[in-house]
This record gives C-alpha cells, sequence and structure tokens, in this order.
C-alpha cells in the first residue's frame, strides 16, 4: 500500500507525519503547479469548485510516482466536498486508473465502511504508532502555522527583500525531518526567533489586513496565486482568520463530542447571516465583522468560482462592509492563472488602504469586487 | 394580510402545500407572475455576477413582488425538507440574500424549515409559523389539510406517470427522460421552453417527479456514496431508473450552480457506461433559444435516425455522446 493524498497548502508536513508514523509508504505529490491544474481541469467537471480539479491533479501526479491508495476526507453536506471524494473515485475510475479510497468520512455515513478502510491503516502500526502519530502531526501543524503566522507579521517589515520566504521554506523543509514532539517544539521556537531577526527595528507601522473566506483558497497558494506573499510585499501584514488547527479542534476533535457551538459566529453574524450556510460561509462574515471591531484596516474575501457557501457570504459582505465601515476585496478564483489582473486588483486595494489611513478627505469606504 | 410568494425555486415543488396552508389561515396570497426578461434582468442586477440562475430570477421576482405592495414576503430558511439531506447552501441563506442584497423589501416571512432529524422539524416550523395568524388548533387542521394536498398533488403526478406506462398507449415517438431541478424544468422561461418542445416533436417526455420516492431510493444504490441533496437524489436516482426504458436523456443544469456540477457529472458518467444518449443544457443568462433549438432537434435526429438502423448504433463515428 503506497498512499498518496492531494495537497492543501503546507499540510503535507502534518499528513507525512502521521503516515510515516503509521508505518506505511507514502508519496507526497509534487506542490500543485501548473501541469496539476491542467490535469485536473481536463478530468474534471466543467463548472466544479477549484479544489476538486486541483485535487484529481494532485492524485493523478502522485499516481503517476506510483502511488496505488488515496487518503481523502468525506462530509455530509451541504457543501460539494463531502462528495470529493466519491466523484474522483469515478473519475479515476473512468480513466482506468481505480486505486483503493481510504475516506476518513462521518462515522454516521457508513460505519462499517469507514471501518474497513481506516482498520488497514491503523494495523500495521497498532494504537501506540497512531496515537504518536497524531500527537506528531498535531505538533507539526501547529508548529508550521506558528510559523507562518510569523512569516505574515515579518514580511512587510523584512530588512532584506525576500528574505522572510526563504527563511521561511527551509525552515519547513527543517521540520518535516524531525521526529519527536520535543524538537519540534524547540526548532519552532529557534525558527520563528530566527524570522523575527529578519525584521528592520524601525519599521512603520504595516497596514493589517484579515484574509476570509474558503480555507482551501486560503490555505493553498498556488490557488490563491500567493496571495499572503504578494500582500506582505505591498507592505500588508496578513492575518488569516483560518487556522487548519483550530478548524480540527472545533469542528471534528469538539463537535463530535457535541461541545462545539457556533453562537460565537453567529452573534458577530447576527443581522447578515442567521445561520450556518455550509462550509465556511458564516466564519466568512462573522470574521469580517470581528476584523473590523478589531481594527483592521480591511479584509480580502477568496474564493473559488461557483463556490457555494461563500456566494452566499459574498452576497452578504457588502452589508458588513459599509455597516462596519471596513473595505471588502472579494477575489474569485478558478483556472484562471494570470497574474497581473490579480496584482493590479491588490495594488489598488492596497492603495485603498493606505489612503484610507492617511486620513484622505472624502474617503468612503467600499466593497471591491469584480464588478 | 397578503403574503407574497416568488413563482422560483420551491414554488415550483410546495406550491400546493403553501397555499392551502395560508388559505385556510384565512390569509391572501400573491404569487408573482411568470418569469419575463424584466425580472430576470432585475435579478441579475442585484445579485453579485458568480450567483447561479435560479436564485438570480428568485431575485427578480421579490422584487416583482415588493412592486405589487404585498404586506410580506414568504421567504422560507429552508435547511432541509428530507432526513439527513440538504437542499443547497444557497437555499439555507435565501433570507439572507434577498434581504442584503435588494433594498426596500418588504417584511419576510422566513421560518426555517429544517427535516434534517426528521418530519417532526418540519411540522414544528409551519405549526410555529402558523400561530402567528391564528390559534393553534386552526393551524394543526391547516396544516393537515395542506399536507394532504401536497401528497395528493404528488400522488397525482405519479398516478399519470403509471397511466402513460400502460401498454394501451402504445409510444409511436420517442421517449426522452428530462433532469433537472424542478424549478429550471418547470419554468417556461429559464427552460426556454425544453419541455414543450420535446412534447411538440413528439416525444414521451419523463420527469423525475413522476417516480415514487421508493423508487428513487432504490436506484440511487449504485452511487458509491449517499446523495446528501436531496434534488440531487432525485435526479441520479430517475437517471438510473429511465437509463434502461427511454431513448435518450437531457440533463438541464444552470450554470454556477453546486449541486448540478456533480450530479449532472454523475449522471453523464452513468450514461456513458450505459450506452445511453445524453444531451447536457447549460443555462444562463442568455436569452437566445434558437442555441437550444438546435441542440435539442439535433439530439432528436440523431436518436430517430438511430433507432431506424438499430443495428449499427450509432450510424456515424463512434458514439453519439463521446465528448
Amino acid at each position: 500500500m503506497k498512499i498518496t493524498f492531494p495537497h492543501m497548502g503546507n499540510l503535507y508536513i502534518a499528513i507525512e507525519a502521521l503516515l510515516g508514523e503509521l508505518g506505511h509508504e507514502f508519496v507526497v505529490p509534487p506542490k500543485s503547479s501548473k501541469r496539476t491544474l491542467t490535469l485536473g481541469t481536463k478530468y474534471s467537471p466543467e463548472t466544479i469548485c477549484l479544489p476538486l480539479k486541483l485535487g484529481v491533479g494532485n492524485l493523478l501526479e502522485g499516481i503517476e510516482l506510483g502511488a496505488d491508495t488515496a487518503l481523502m476526507v468525506g462530509g455530509r453536506g451541504p457543501c460539494r466536498l463531502g462528495y470529493y471524494a466519491a466523484l474522483q473515485q469515478e473519475i479515476l475510475y473512468d480513466l482506468g486508473k481505480e486505486i483503493n479510497f481510504i475516506v476518513l468520512d462521518h462515522p454516521k455515513e457508513d460505519f462499517t465502511r469507514l471501518k474497513s478502510q481506516v482498520v488497514p491503516l491503523v494495523q500495521k502500526g497498532g494504537l501506540r504508532a497512531l496515537a504518536k502519530g497524531v500527537a506528531l502531526a498535531w505538533e507539526k501543524l501547529k508548529a508550521v502555522e506558528k510559523l507562518e503566522r510569523t512569516a505574515h507579521f515579518v514580511r512587510p517589515r523584512e530588512a532584506k527583500p525576500r528574505a522572510t520566504t526563504q527563511a521561511l521554506n527551509r525552515a519547513l523543509q527543517e521540520l518535516r525531518r524531525l521526529g519527536s514532539i520535543r524538537d519540534i517544539r524547540r526548532r519552532c521556537r529557534e525558527e520563528c526567533d530566527n524570522l523575527l531577526a529578519l525584521a528592520s527595528t524601525n519599521a512603520q507601522r504595516p497596514i493589517k489586513v484579515g484574509i476570509v473566506g474558503e480555507i482551501y483558497t486560503i490555505l493553498e497558494p498556488f490557488a490563491n496565486l500567493d496571495l499572503e506573499e504578494r500582500l506582505g510585499y505591498l507592505g500588508v501584514e496578513v492575518f488569516r482568520t483560518v487556522s487548519l488547527a483550530r478548524w480540527l479542534r472545533n469542528n471534528v476533535i469538539l463537535s463530535s463530542l457535541g461541545l462545539y457551538r457556533s453562537w460565537k459566529l453567529r452573534i458577530n453574524a447576527r443581522g447578515y447571516l442567521r445561520a450556518p450556510v455550509g462550509g465556511h460561509g458564516l466564519d466568512t462574515v462573522a470574521q469580517t465583522a470581528a476584523l473590523a471591531c478589531k481594527g483592521y484596516d480591511g479584509a480580502v474575501h477568496i474564493l473559488p468560482f461557483t463556490c457555494m457557501p461563500e456566494i452566499v457570504a459574498q452576497c452578504v459582505l457588502p452589508n458588513v462592509s459599509s455597516d462596519c465601515r471596513i473595505p471588502v476585496l472579494s477575489l474569485v478564483v478558478d483556472e484562471h492563472t494570470g497574474e497581473t489582473g490579480f496584482q493590479t486588483r491588490l495594488e489598488a486595494f492596497v492603495d485603498l488602504l493606505s489612503r484610507q489611513r492617511k486620513g484622505g478627505a472624502g474617503y468612503e469606504p467600499a466593497c471591491l469586487s469584480w464588478s | 394580510m397578503k403574503i407574497g410568494i416568488p413563482r422560483a425555486l420551491y414554488y415550483y415543488r410546495f406550491y400546493p402545500m403553501w397555499r392551502t396552508f395560508f388559505a385556510e389561515l384565512g390569509q391572501e396570497l400573491i404569487v408573482s407572475g411568470p418569469t419575463t426578461k424584466e425580472i430576470l434582468d432585475c435579478g441579475v442586477k442585484a445579485a453579485p455576477d458568480g450567483l447561479c440562475l435560479p436564485v438570480k430570477v428568485y431575485l427578480g421576482h421579490v422584487r416583482n413582488l415588493a412592486a405589487k405592495g404585498v404586506d410580506c414576503l414568504f421567504v422560507p430558511h429552508i435547511v432541509s425538507v428530507e432526513k439527513q439531506e440538504y437542499i443547497c447552501p444557497k437555499f439555507m441563506g435565501l433570507p439572507d440574500i434577498v434581504r442584503n442584497c435588494l433594498d426596500h423589501c418588504p417584511p419576510l416571512l422566513s421560518p426555517t424549515i429544517d427535516g434534517r432529524k426528521g418530519s417532526r422539524g418540519i411540522i414544528c416550523s409551519y405549526l410555529k409559523l402558523g400561530s402567528c395568524f391564528a390559534p393553534i388548533h386552526k393551524v394543526i387542521h391547516a396544516y393537515r389539510l395542506a399536507a394532504a394536498e401536497q401528497r395528493r398533488c404528488e400522488r397525482s403526478l405519479i398516478k399519470e406517470h403509471n397511466a402513460r406506462q400502460h401498454p394501451c398507449t402504445q409510444k409511436v415517438g420517442l421517449t426522452i427522460a428530462v433532469l433537472g431541478h424542478e424549478y429550471l424544468l418547470h419554468d417556461e422561461f429559464v427552460s426556454m421552453g425544453v419541455i414543450n418542445r420535446l412534447r411538440q416533436a413528439e416525444c414521451l417526455v419523463l420527469t423525475a417527479e413522476e417516480l415514487m420516492t421508493d423508487t428513487i431510493a432504490e436506484h440511487n444504490r449504485f452511487l458509491r456514496k449517499r446523495m446528501y441533496w436531496t434534488s440531487g437524489k432525485r435526479i441520479l436516482g430517475a437517471a438510473h431508473y429511465y437509463s434502461a426504458k427511454v431513448d435518450g436523456i437531457v440533463s438541464l443544469m444552470s450554470f454556477a450552480c453546486g449541486t448540478d456540477s456533480m450530479t449532472t457529472d454523475l449522471v453523464d458518467r452513468h450514461c456513458r457506461r450505459s450506452g445511453i444518449p445524453h444531451l447536457v443544457i447549460s443555462l444562463d443568462e442568455h436569452t437566445g433559444q434558437t442555441g437550444v433549438l438546435t441542440r435539442v432537434e439535433a439530439f432528436l435526429d440523431l436518436l430517430r435516425r438511430g433507432r431506424k438502423h438499430e443495428d449499427h448504433l450509432p450510424p456515424y463515428g463512434e458514439s453519439v455522446y463521446c465528448d
């Protein structure tokens, strides 16, 4: 059994730690690239959302490297993510590349199938290995997010251009080979200090922008055309409102124990969106309102084309923007990879924000969008 | 009180129920007129461009009703109408979309209809809604009548289908299954009258509404995973059921519809595997009908030709439904 899995930002670091600890062979597919996208677009339905297309591309590239099993997540709606694995199986079947799927689905969905798929995954290493693997993966996930957060803080302040990204990538590669929790924690601290050392001491207070929207497009730099990096180089301190570790804690661990309630989000989104609409729709609206309260200069809303929950959020955001006086830039991403239009919009947005901060006369906060 | 119901989305499924329910409670109902170009334009203008066509049409109808001077609008917040299933995230945000996209819209009557845990949730939400207008015993009575009316209407569709399947009504023309959301199929303007065009061409048109829920559930078993969208489940079940019985399947989907992007693809894969000609018509704000007409005609021509020379189907190239 040689396992592959689709990419989602730097999540692969955690997954490979888990699979390695469980004693399985695995293939990390090459990072998402234009080739991945081309492959995925070619074989996926036309108007499906970008994450599926890239996922199909990742799996195909993984299969090329000799994988015979795919690890995916499931779900039970209403977002399309829950059906991804089933559709990917159909796509691969029609291509004559049928491989085994291990789908980590909701236990209430089809427990016998879940059991039959998960047992071989765990059997080899045993429960002790599973516990260690999960702990290690969790620690790495947290470390990755901490490093990324630090990089977002340092990038607009860096003394030497592009040094942060290089240091971050180096740190992430270092992290991959560490095998104990203590090492990870120590290394993470050191690397964070290294990153912070790159910041120049006499930098001005940069513009602060929160990123809201669909989790995959926020986390996957290829899908969002390196949005965070671009904003960083434009002198913007980026705050990512989505954290995978937090999401897993809330929506997988706590909610399965019945301890997680979305009341906090609902309160923030009150008056705009009354209930969850699947995916991250409610989070987007609630976080945008929260960003305004926290004094952020603006928010960037990123979503894949035809994403159902985020479209609902997009309908609502102009009102949040004008009521809370926070400019929002909605960016829709699809197979289009032209960077210039993207860059221009970001530059215009940052210009707008910096003018707003200077308190330019006659300034009206506005919701920017395609239209 | 004058309650407005937009003639869009779940009007096409639950109107018998809503009509009886509100009439029993002594409320006046006003339904917006059939979709027109103006209504569509109105909706398109109000919505962000990534929104799907049916919701844009819905917004247009809401605008239309607001101009008619209703006291409030019935825009239900529908989470689910069947156990452990969903409709689509846009239905879950519908009242919020309406409120935020349209200015000066009348007050909304938007009960939360959540049947994820069974029909009890749905009943409760109707009773809660009704108790704004009348004492509870009247509401219970109204709900009973409304539910009975809904069942009767649904059953009459099924009866019609069974009568048509009867050997006496020997088919002369082609039999075509038309699959899609009810709010696309039965909206003459949005669907560009595909069903009527097929009927005019002497085809027997079958739709998913004519099948019993049990049949649908049974014919969903070919899927790898349970389909959790109610309409997706119906479409896929119907596709599987009809694939052995019809000459061809026509799928109507709206551009940017999330559920359709998956279900239509699954239907297409199923048709390809079982050798059924499949035509996908994707609808958007475009209102030129000639393109759709041409494609439907070409599809019918191919089916007729295939039937005439049954031995060597398909008469040209490799297959009718290759890409």
